[in-house]
């Protein structure tokens, strides 16, 4: 039997059962990848040798009849900003194309003691910051669907990796969607967690406040399954909580009553037609469920994106001043002294969009413009967080888009970068609040690309979003379809 | 946005920008500031800045030694060393 289209869950099963061993699964991704991702280019590092090694012992510790967890032996991917030691972990950028992590990121270690199989590290834009995948300096990937559209971004090597069968799941983070559009765009299931949920430590950091940690992959019980291993307060992360776990547990199908609310201005002007089809069907297949679904205005929307890219660049601007060229990174030879190493290196080191976020970010950081710019924003941010609060007192999730589009063309949004931040109108404001929030197919465009919707809930509400999700995923098959053939 | 400020801008960001980009990063960075101000509109007068959402104060540990990384390990990303320390251009005469 061909494994390579089945969830995680359904793999770690059928080991269980000793119907395919972990090895087995290893090489069967070992032979899809080389298959096809020579089109698709979502891997950025493979070390076989390790993983089948690392396959063999967990199959082992199966055998012996050792519980090792409902995704043991799964093979899967992380993205390149997550640290694993003995794998590059280059953040899609010229500046860390040789760094090899000291020690393992803290999701990183909570999987590998729950059994899963790392294979490798998959493409992203430089530092997170992209909505595309193509700023990397790995390459462009490109999206299972049609190869000249892009997988979406930042964690679009993830995306395509999962809808091009090559793995059942991945790691990613989203600093302001980076999980959530790439996985509409490719026709999987993507969800961010709570803010603190899930530790990130050994996440290279792009906007620490916003920043966190979840997993790609083809339904929402994976998603789940991914989330109870790599959740829970870590000591390495201070802003990690005790959060709530079980998630997959909670997945009962039963969504009877649950109120969802529609943000009104969700559904404005810019919004492609495809998609607000999509999305109002979604809404309909959840009110056949059992949900109680109304209209409602939630305020503040047009704000988030300017709020956001404020504060995001300005955290970057001071999380990206740790590369020097001097402890590790790129280095540019014979600087004459120290500030022209360090100019220098950066100079070369970063790409085109990572430099003009540092920029960004230092001026609305700058004295004069500070209360302007970076106070201002995170007035507005609280002022969202008070939307959200509002609505979530009426709501218990709320239905939205993903994205206005369905994935662009290559080199589409490249040269207006304004027009790109623009595309992230859905998903920004649920990081600014620290909300959970989950993207899953509901149906096709007219090319045949897919349509992601997104259920946003409040703070700790992890399981409630994903139980909507896998609510819907039971009564459809939009997540059933893949492009696990010929690419 | 002016050549100036980009300028100075750049060097507090330690990046030394090519002269045939400049133009068209001021054009980008201008637009993208204009539309920045859209956030003008909104009232703030009473709301306080939200640093974090998840509203931590004040997050404690047990002030005890743990054993750190081993110093070669986390040396050997540096191009450049010498006798354990990490190697930079001289930086006092």
């Amino acid at each position: 039997m061909n494994y390579t289209q089945s969830t995680a869950l359904e793999m770690a099963r059928a080991i269980r059962e000793g119907k395919v061993t972990s090895p087995e699964l290893v090489q069967a991704a070992k032979a899809r990848i080389e298959d096809v991702d020579g089109s698709i280019r979502a891997m950025t590092a493979l070390d076989w040798e390790a993983a089948m090694r690392r396959a063999e012992e967990v199959q082992a510790r199966i055998d012996r009849g050792e519980d090792m967890g409902r995704l043991a032996g799964v093979p899967m991917a992380i993205k390149d900003n997550i640290c694993m030691r003995g794998l590059p972990a280059a953040c899609g950028s010229k500046m860390l194309l040789e760094f090899n992590p000291p020690y393992d990121a803290t999701a990183v270690d909570k999987l590998q003691g729950a059994g899963a199989v790392i294979v490798g590290h998959t493409n992203m834009d430089e530092f997170a910051m992209g909505s595309t995948t193509e700023t990397s300096f790995h390459g462009a990937t490109h999206n299972p669907w049609n190869l000249q559209k892009t997988p979406g971004g930042s964690s679009g090597g993830s995306a395509a990796a999962v809808a091009a069968c090559e793995l059942p799941c991945a790691l990613g983070s989203d600093t302001g969607g980076s999980i959530r559009q790439p996985a509409a765009f490719c026709g999987v299931t993507g969800f961010k967690p709570t803010y603190g949920a899930v530790s990130r430590y050994g996440l290279i950091a792009y906007a620490s406040s916003l920043d966190q940690i979840g997993p790609l992959a083809r339904d929402a019980a994976d998603c789940a399954a991914i989330y109870d291993i790599i959740h829970g307060k870590d000591v390495h992360d201070a802003t990690t909580v005790d959060s709530v776990c079980g998630a997959l547990d909670a997945l009962d199908g039963g969504i009877c009553g649950l109120r969802v609310g529609v943000p009104e201005e969700y559904f404005a002007k810019g919004l492609d037609e495809d998609v607000r089809a999509r999305v109002l069907e979604t809404a309909e297949t959840l009110k056949g469920l059992g949900a109680q679904v109304e209209n409602f205005s939630l305020g503040m929307v047009k704000y988030a994106v300017p709020a956001y890219y404020i504060l995001a660049c300005a955290e970057a601007s001071s999380n990206l001043s740790r590369f020097d060229g001097i402890k590790y990174g790129y280095r540019a030879d014979e600087a004459e002294d120290i500030v022209s190493l360090m100019s220098r290196s950066r100079t070369e080191g970063f790409g085109k969009e990572v430099r003009r976020r540092i920029l960004l970010g230092t001026f609305v950081l700058s004295s004069g413009y500070y209360d302007a710019y970076y106070v201002k924003a995170l007035k507005v941010k609280a002022l969202i967080k008070q939307a959200f609060d509002a609505a979530f007192a009426k709501y218990d999730v709320i239905l939205s888009p993903a994205a206005p589009t369905t994935a662009l063309g290559i080199g589409q949004s490249l040269s207006d970068p304004l027009k790109m931040y623009l595309g992230d109108i859905y998903t920004v404001s649920v990081n600014l609040a620290g909300l959970p929030a989950v993207t899953f197919p509901c149906g096709f465009d007219r090319d045949g690309m897919p349509v992601g919707a997104q259920l946003i809930g409040p703070a700790h509400g992890d399981k409630t979003v994903l139980r909507a999700a896998d609510a819907f995923q039971r009564a459809t098959r939009f997540h059933k379809m893949t492009k696990g053939g010929a690419l | 946005m002016d050549e100036r400020t980009l300028e100075y801008i750049a060097e507090l960001s330690r990046l030394a920008l090519p002269q045939e980009e400049k133009a068209e990063l001021l054009a980008q960075m201008q637009q993208i500031l204009d539309y920045m101000e859209l956030l003008g509109a909104v009232d703030t007068e009473h709301a306080e800045p939200l640093i974090q959402a998840a509203g931590l104060k004040n997050v404690f540990r047990e002030d005890v030694v743990q054993p750190s990384y081993d110093r070669e390990r986390l040396m050997a990303n540096a191009k450049k060393k010498l006798d354990g320390a990490y190697q930079v251009p001289r930086t006092v005469e």
